[in-house]
């Protein structure tokens, strides 16, 4: 969808921006991208190492490559396709390294955005995480569920379609602030079930 | 909804502005404000962490929980990675000099003495002190009354322990005489005269220079 590819682009322009931040030296950007994407390149690399504590090294390995390889990233591909790559390559660095055999085949970025449904089937998460992650999929699944209708099509045009603001303006005949508001308070919404969760799991040792 | 886990104590409009950039909605000199804030706000940056993930949950992307705190841990290593190493540097330069004068210190408090040289107790009492050279116009400060004062009294003149005494020196003097007329280099060499002379002489110019240091200058002859 060429409206959605738009609004794809402001995201990956907000990836880059943050980039140039880390490049010029600002490690609370790093943060930000670091807590962006932590967890889905966490489904990556446990494809290949699925042990938790093991999975969760190389995890923080493939973080460390990319930050010191970031002085060389130009922005020619996105920012999460870049970071995957290198998870990839960090973990099966890691699998030779202990003389254990990586997959034979690769799956590119685009393609392991599919394995959802495969990927559980081999879920090899600690059992707390595993609910932990069941939880907070099915608080935000809920909450989307009982929100008033323009709050709910206005997140999933947002987040399932990724229109653009203008876009869904467009399509919902209201103005860019208005789908502004109602995103946002879509958001509070979701955030204020995903919260409690977190912070139970923050104290959890 | 349930209202209590909203976020009192983050701004609403820091919120919306949070929700509007993390689609790359948000007009870009509210944007740097909002950067700014980020990178000293922990709470806003917990926000985004959670906004994040539901927005992967919303798009089904596939999820692996990392620790909390990995974010964190993370930035700490890469700053200790590739901080310079001159940021270390000054406290261990520190620490490193302070070691170093320690263990020199006593040393070089132990060079500043004069060699150790065997004390003769007989040539130190025998070293009488020389009176102090007349300090004349040399400096334009005038001391008044007191650095005159001062000036009048003779001090003892710094001699080296090494000095033989008169006594030595007139037997020096006599044995090296007799010795380079023996051999046929010549006679007498003044020595002791010229030596004399040219201190007199030294004396009698301060003299006229200063008329008060006069006193002095007959104490030294004395």
């Amino acid at each position: 969808m060429a409206a959605g590819a738009a609004a794809r682009m402001g995201e990956e322009e907000l990836d880059l921006a943050l980039v140039k931040r880390v490049q010029a030296g600002d490690n609370a950007a790093f943060d930000l991208l670091v807590r962006k994407y932590q967890h889905r390149i966490g489904a990556v690399v446990g494809r290949f190492v699925p042990e938790p504590a093991e999975c969760q090294d190389v995890v923080q390995d493939a973080f460390i490559r990319a930050y010191r390889a970031l002085p060389n990233f130009r922005g020619e591909a996105q920012f999460y396709t870049w970071l995957y790559r290198i998870a990839v390559n960090t973990a099966k660095n890691h699998l030779v390294a202990r003389k254990r055999r990586p997959p034979a085949s690769d799956v590119s970025a685009e393609d392991a955005e599919h394995l959802d449904l495969a990927s559980r089937l081999h879920d090899h998460d600690t059992p707390e995480r595993q609910l932990l992650r069941q939880e907070i999929e099915q608080a935000v699944a809920d909450t989307v569920a009982q929100l008033p209708e323009e709050l709910r099509q206005a997140i999933t045009l947002r987040e399932v379609d990724g229109l653009s603001y203008e876009e869904i303006a467009q399509l919902m005949q209201c103005p860019i602030g208005t789908v502004r508001s109602r995103i946002f308070r879509a958001r509070e919404a979701i955030d204020a079930r995903l919260r409690p969760l977190l912070d139970n799991e923050r104290v959890r040792p | 909804m349930s209202r209590e886990y909203l976020h009192d104590e983050l701004p609403v409009d820091l919120r919306e502005q949070l929700c509007a950039w993390m689609d790359g909605e948000l007009p870009a000199d509210q944007a740097a404000f909002l950067q700014r804030r980020l990178a000293h706000d922990p709470e806003l940056r917990a926000l985004w962490e959670r906004w994040q993930l539901a927005s992967a949950c919303l798009r089904r992307q596939p999820l692996r929980l990392m620790p909390a705190d990995m974010g964190e841990c993370l930035v700490v290593q890469v700053q200790e990675a590739t901080a310079p190493r001159r940021r270390h540097w000054p406290w261990a330069a520190g620490l490193a000099a302070a070691v170093l004068l320690a263990a020199l210190l006593p040393r070089m408090t132990v060079m500043e003495t004069p060699p150790a040289l065997p004390e003769s107790p007989r040539m130190a009492a025998e070293a009488t002190p020389l009176a102090a050279p007349p300090r004349g116009p040399m400096s334009p400060v005038n001391d008044g009354p007191r650095a005159t004062e001062d000036v009048l009294q003779p001090r003892p003149w710094p001699r080296s322990p090494l000095a033989p005494g008169e006594r030595e020196m007139e037997a020096y003097l006599v044995r090296h005489n007799a010795l380079v007329g023996d051999q046929g280099l010549g006679g007498f060499m003044p020595y002791v005269d010229v030596v004399v002379h040219e201190t007199d002489a030294q004396a009698e110019t301060t003299a006229d220079d200063a008329a008060e240091t006069d006193t002095a200058t007959e104490d030294e002859r004395r």
